[in-house]
């Protein structure tokens, strides 16, 4: 290989190139000298300890296909997982073909998309996924089968991030995600007449599967407050109101 | 007179001619092979050669086929016996220069470089660069480039549909973005000028957050202008230039940095995403209505598609990692007494919509003063509830729509959480969301 000033100088004018196509330029030209972080890099971490404890590489996969069964917990895990990439410095989105997030409950710091149909929706997250500017892609909402899928996996290893799309087809997903939350591990806070009043926190069991491989972990979290009544003590129902 | 390439003496001698012709006496040319040996020959101090008609011309320094018309001494030897004051030095550099012996160009040209640095600062370096006749200087200053501009007009109709004028003005954009790629530059600002058919014209500016010389991202901010217009009259004419232009030098950073890398990238694909299906990167505008599903307005994230978007890496191009996690909250008209944004260091279970409430078939029993769900339908399945909390009451609109709820948190035996309300004034049942 030869060194590496001597082949910078040997490089001839170039007109401006984007920054993308530079990179694949020195990749080319040093292929050993491409740093190791770049297409290989260390998976995106969902910054639940646990979860991360027990995924392949301690994160969500870049470059490859994820499904994760809508079941119980899967959005929680993702937005904490959409967190955990904007705390590192990248950005990850989160498509809602459904158009089910609460805004009161929506942090900024990941994008939110939300196309108004389920093509739009297909086409926006192959487009997020192709730019290689998210770290990581969630899609929620919209189940893509067959030649969908194959695009959208393409379109991921093109742009070198993770996606998880929240389905429950499995095809062509290179880690299978489940979640369930344990219907008895809800933990409520008691009203004077040992009414539940609120849910303080739950578990979830999350179980990840790839080719010969498979674990799970019980993760408990907490469950966000919502509170819609009128009343003025947070712990007691509101009874007030409406005429029986 | 930049005579460079050219036959210099008879430029000269034609130029004294022009001089003449129209009047001026006493001019004086001189041919130098660099700007300052023509001017002290010209200035009349230097070596000259016999006046000629209405005016005489000098050598400084001269070369090529002028060599077998005149002595050609070299620049230094041109300067070298002429006084340092012709080279109009500042007085306190004049001082200095006849206190150490300098009193020819000569003898400052053969002086060492650095120690004139050292010694006369960066006057007296100047000023040796000129008595050893390097002279830089440009006769003439570089022309300004014409910034990129198209223009069209009509005379048989006047547009007024918004559709219509962007169709025109996209034919304009492709011809000023492709004249900015040819020269390697962005604009910040382009100008739109709007000819009417009352002949008067509306100049509207058009600004990028992000300077480029994407037709999209300009086809986009055209737009949201355009549709904001009320024209008083029918346009006959377009003109469009750009404004602000500044030179495509990239940005300075990591190249193997992510978020630095692909910021362009990323925004090219938000702002294709804007252009093909509008406002669908969002953000919410939250109030304190009691109905949750009417507190939140879901608004376009600011400056998707032209370079000032903000989450992530605050990343547009300067380079700098930003580390907070998320930004401020949601911009909030009023602040909301009731939401709480979940921590954003750990997951939580956190409640989700359905666009419209889901009528279901519901048991209930009685308890003390209310009645709770003990299961539900919903698609022909029934699902047992384990527990549920409530009713928490809401109702309202005395003028508008009025609505009374009782809502139930509910454990649905599967273990999913599930958020029923009784709609008292119907008397029916509904799922209207649920945690995940």
């Amino acid at each position: 290989m030869p060194s590496l000033s001597s082949s910078l100088v040997a490089v001839s004018p170039m007109p401006a190139l984007s920054i993308a196509a530079l990179r694949e330029l020195i990749e080319q030209r040093f292929p050993d000298a491409t740093p190791a972080n770049w297409r290989a890099a260390e998976p995106v971490a969902t910054g639940v300890e646990p979860l991360d404890r027990v995924l392949p590489g301690g994160g969500l996969p870049r470059g490859q296909l994820t499904v994760w069964t809508p079941q119980g917990g899967a959005c929680s895990m993702l937005r904490a997982a959409c967190r955990s990439a904007v705390a590192t410095g990248e950005r990850a989105v989160w498509i809602d073909t459904a158009g089910t997030i609460v805004g009161a409950f929506w942090e900024n710091g990941p994008y939110l998309v939300q196309p108004k149909s389920r093509q739009d929706a297909l086409k926006g997250a192959e487009e997020l996924l192709r730019c290689g500017g998210f770290a990581l892609v969630v899609l929620d909402g919209t189940e893509p089968e067959g030649t969908e899928m194959v695009r959208l996996t393409r379109a991921v290893r093109e742009g070198g991030g993770a996606f998880v799309a929240i389905t429950p087809n499995p095809s062509l997903a290179k880690l299978r995600m489940e979640s369930k939350i344990i219907p008895h591990s809800y933990r409520w806070t008691r009203g004077p007449f040992d009414d539940p009043v609120e849910v303080r926190e739950a578990t979830i069991r999350v179980r990840a599967r790839a080719a010969g491989w498979n674990a799970h972990a019980d993760i408990t979290v907490p469950v966000t407050p919502h509170d819609v009544r009128l009343s003025l003590e947070p712990g007691l129902a509101d009874r007030r109101g409406l005429p029986r | 007179m930049d005579a460079r390439g050219l036959d210099a003496e008879h430029i000269a001698r034609s130029a004294l001619e022009v001089l003449r012709g129209i009047g001026l006496s006493n001019v004086r040319a001189a041919v130098g092979e660099t700007p300052i040996a023509a001017e002290v020959i010209a200035s009349g101090i230097g070596n000259r050669r016999e006046p000629a008609e209405g005016g005489e011309m000098g050598i400084g320094t001269a070369s090529g086929p002028i060599d077998s018309l005149f002595p050609i001494p070299d620049s230094r030897q041109s300067l070298g016996p002429l006084p340092v004051s012709v080279l109009d030095p500042d007085p306190a550099l004049a001082t200095l220069l006849d206190g150490i012996g300098v009193e020819t160009c000569g003898e400052l040209a053969t002086l060492e470089g650095e120690s004139v640095e050292i010694r006369l600062g960066a006057e007296g370096v100047r000023l040796w660069k000129l008595a050893r006749g390097e002279d830089d200087r440009l006769i003439f200053s570089p022309m300004p480039r014409e910034l990129p501009h198209a223009s069209l007009e009509w005379s048989d109709y006047t547009l007024t549909d918004t559709e219509r004028l962007l169709f025109s003005v996209n034919a304009l954009l492709g011809t000023v973005c492709e004249k900015l790629m040819e020269r390697g530059s962005l604009s910040r600002e382009m100008t739109l000028d709007l000819t009417l058919a009352n002949g008067a014209t509306l100049t509207n500016a058009v600004r990028s957050g992000r300077a480029t010389a994407s037709r999209k991202t300009w086809l986009r901010l055209v737009r949201t202008l355009l549709e904001r217009m009320v024209l008083p009259a029918g346009v006959v004419g377009l003109t469009l230039r750009a404004a602000t232009v500044v030179t495509d030098i990239g940005q300075q950073g990591d190249l193997f940095d992510r978020g630095f890398a692909t910021a362009a990238a990323t925004e090219a694909a938000l702002a294709s995403l804007a252009e093909e299906q509008g406002d669908v990167v969002v953000v919410p505008e939250n109030t304190a209505h009691p109905l949750v599903e009417r507190r939140t307005k879901w608004v376009e994230r600011p400056g998707t598609g032209d370079g000032r978007g903000t989450a992530g890496r605050r990343e547009r191009g300067d380079g700098r990692r930003v580390k907070s996690a998320v930004n401020p909250s949601p911009v909030a008209r009023r602040p909301s007494p009731v939401a709480l944004a979940p921590s954003s260091d750990s997951s939580t279970l956190t409640l989700y919509l359905l666009p419209t409430p889901r009528a279901i078939e519901a048991r209930t029993e009685e308890r003390r003063d209310h009645v709770l769900p003990t299961g539900y339908r919903d698609g022909g399945a029934w699902y047992g509830i384990l527990s549920a909390a409530g009713p928490d009451r809401v109702s309202g609109e005395r003028w508008g729509e009025a609505y009374a709820r009782e809502y139930f948190r509910c454990i649905v035996d599967d273990g999913g959480m599930v958020w029923l309300y009784h709609d008292a004034r119907a008397d029916g049942w509904y799922l209207h969301g649920w945690w995940d």
